[in-house]
């Protein structure tokens, strides 16, 4: 009997889920295939198809899907209301698998579960009907596969070499890792001579602790990782700034960045940049700003007193 | 201590009773403006959603002007807006000011919890007065959504262009001016009766347009572009639930009950979208637009401010409600760069469509029946 074969999109919460979902499908005896990492012909597929106003990584993702169309049994979108206690996901998070079915005319069924760690929600009835599964069995590899290491990050290190000074570099993994809307800043610093530091190199309860005053309240998932990661690099002595990678019209961010760009006078020592992406950026822009940076870093300009 | 809080269209009418009523002391901002705007944009994040700045407004023009604690109603959720408090305390913080803030969680709030969070200012108030200051307050919401809804069926109607706005503006200065409830009914009820006598034209079938997106666009005038006296004027009725009384209903009284009633827009949207909630009304935009295609509107206008992710969301499902049901929806975005001039010949446009439509379904119809 052929196993049913599942599509995962390579974009959104794969970065930080996408390894968990395989786990999880292949438990449930699926085949797995994922779409390839972000290319111009995906980006443009998904910018045409999705809202104007959704956010750029977003529209790569419905990007993705839309690739996807026709190449599996079905497409795998979990709807993410909260994947740790205390926090919520961002709206799109929840809605993603609406949106593709609403936007993008598939051919190919959407898979779905509903994952709400705050209300102690999770539902795959549908899914386990649509594989032909029992739903007890289903939520018990839920829990094994999934449920566990939900909230734990990203699972790309980053890699951090020796005594060069660092800039750390901040934003939604979905971006930072996305070969294309991350628009290579990684290697860009790493040639000026930097290494760059990420999220990754802090743990997950320093940066709840971190992200005040939100610390003992509810706040996005999104907002502890990139508001708490923000606080706990810039107050490490080798760090001499911080890029924060936005994209534009994001909700989560327009709070962040603020918020960043007020705890960051704390350390005058630390240069402070925010870049603003869209479908629109283009290369030369974006490489004079990260150019303009490092300058200011390597002291090429004088302070005006 | 001196309470201010901001405005959201009508609400501060009913702020203004409870708070009369509990004899407590406050600042009521002007209505929002231009200056609101401009002074809360200064000092907001630049892709805050335009709500945000003007409440950021009014609290600085109240914290001016005597006050020392802040009154906000805020719902946890995916939305921005539970953030609103977080973030306004420490811009206001970095401009110098000291304040008492108290916020009241909308979603979860229950008569201990009002008690307790506003329990400095309520020193002294019994139980009694603050039963009476919630019914009095639940009576004025509605009679003032009654109010603004009589205005709507007179507008498009009326022989002097403006005199319903008229009405509603001098009716809003005497609201201001009243003290307590039965004074602001009493305002209310003359503002009904001043609207009732305006003549107009009884033969006249306007165009019925629904009004539906972001609560706080749709409910303050200001960040619509007084988008119900645009679509008056041009002859149509404006039909919307997004209104204080439904703001009330649905955060405060259903919390209230001990039962869980069924929402009929929920229900509605349930066959759009599988998500039961992405955050600030957007379940409902889309239950709305269904529910008001059923109902046989002329035309539905989805109107939010700029970034807002619920309603964004809302807008990728809207295609298929109209392909579904057929009426023509138009899509506002509005932020504080937006033109009226723009925004005007998008509404006589779209106005002007629907009314071809109309002809041209009469005609068929006409067609059919001989």
């Amino acid at each position: 009997m052929n196993r049913p074969r599942v599509a995962i999109p390579r974009a959104m919460y794969y970065y930080e889920q996408g390894e968990l979902w395989e786990r999880f499908f292949r438990s449930l005896g699926c085949e797995v295939i994922f779409s390839p990492h972000t290319s111009g012909e995906i980006l443009d597929s998904g910018t045409v198809l999705s809202p104007s106003e959704t956010c750029l990584p977003v529209k790569v993702f419905m990007g993705h899907v839309k690739y996807l169309d026709g190449k599996a049994d079905y497409i795998f979108i979990p709807s993410l209301y909260s994947i740790e206690q205390n926090a919520f996901s961002c709206p799109e998070a929840c809605a993603l698998s609406d949106m593709a079915g609403l936007c993008l005319g598939l051919t190919t069924p959407i898979l779905s579960v509903e994952v709400d760690v705050r209300r102690g929600v999770f539902k795959c009835t549908r899914l386990a009907r649509t594989l032909g599964l029992s739903e007890d069995f289903v939520r018990g590899v839920l829990e094994s596969t999934v449920l566990t290491r939900l909230g734990a990050g990203a699972a790309v290190p980053s890699a951090v070499s020796g005594n060069r000074s660092k800039i750390a570099v901040v934003g939604h993994p979905y971006i930072l890792y996305d070969p294309v809307i991350s628009m290579g800043i990684s290697e860009k610093l790493e040639r000026g001579g930097y290494s760059v530091l990420t999220a990754s190199s802090t743990g997950r309860r320093e940066r709840v602790r971190l992200s005040v005053p939100f610390a003992d309240k509810h706040f996005w998932s999104e907002g502890y990782d990139l508001l708490g990661a923000s606080c706990a690099l810039m107050s490490r002595p080798d760090v001499a700034g911080l890029i924060f990678l936005t994209p534009f019209a994001c909700g989560i961010d327009s709070v962040v960045v603020d918020l960043v760009r007020r705890r960051i006078k704390a350390y005058p020592g630390v240069r402070f940049m925010a870049l603003s992406l869209d479908e629109h950026t283009g290369q030369a822009g974006f490489e004079t700003r990260i150019e303009a940076f490092l300058d200011i870093l390597n002291g090429s300009y004088k302070e005006i007193v | 201590m001196k309470i201010t809080f901001p405005h959201m269209g009508p609400l501060y009418i009913t702020a203004k009773v409870i708070l009369d009523t509990l004899g407590l002391d406050y600042v009521l901002p002007p209505s929002c403006g231009r200056q609101s705007l401009e002074r809360g944009s200064a000092h907001s994040p630049e892709g805050m959603c335009m709500p945000f700045k003007t409440i950021l407004g009014d609290l600085l023009y109240g914290l001016d002007h005597g006050a020392d604690v802040i009154l906000f109603g805020e719902s946890c959720g995916q939305c921005r807006q539970g953030y609103f408090g977080a973030l306004h305390d420490e811009i206001l913080h970095e401009l110098g000011y000291t304040f008492t803030r108290m916020d009241l969680n909308l979603a979860t709030m229950s008569y201990e919890d009002f008690k307790r969070k506003l329990a400095p200012v309520l020193d002294g108030v019994g139980g009694a007065t603050i039963a009476r200051a919630f019914v009095s307050a639940a009576r004025v919401v509605f009679a003032a959504d009654r109010m603004f809804e009589l205005a709507r069926g007179v507008r498009c109607r009326e022989l002097e262009r403006g005199a319903a706005d008229c009405a509603l503006r001098d009716g809003e200065q005497n609201i201001r001016c009243a003290h307590g409830y039965s004074q602001v009914m009493s305002a209310i009820r003359n503002t009904e009766g001043r609207l009732r006598i305006i003549p107009t034209d009884t033969r006249r079938v306007p165009l019925k347009i629904a009004v539906i997106g972001e609560i706080f666009v749709c409910c303050e005038s200001f960040l619509n572009l007084e988008i119900e006296r645009r679509l008056g004027g041009l002859g149509a009725q404006v039909c919307t639930s997004m209104s204080p009384g439904y703001w009330v209903r649905e955060h405060l009284i259903k919390n209230l009950l001990p039962f869980r009633l069924e929402s009929k827009t929920r229900a509605a949207a349930a066959k759009y979208v599988q998500s039961h909630d992405f955050g600030g009304h957007g379940v409902d935009t889309v239950g709305s637009a269904s529910l008001y295609s059923g109902e046989a509107v002329d035309g539905i206008v989805h109107i939010y401010p700029l970034t807002c992710m619920p309603e964004i969301i809302a807008g990728s499902a809207l295609p298929s409600v109209h392909s579904d049901g057929g009426v023509p929806i138009l899509t506002l975005v509005v932020d504080e760069l937006t033109g009226e001039a723009g925004f005007q010949t998008r509404l006589e446009a779209f106005a002007d469509m629907l009314e071809m439509r109309r002809a041209n379904n009469n005609i068929n119809n006409n067609i059919v029946n001989m």
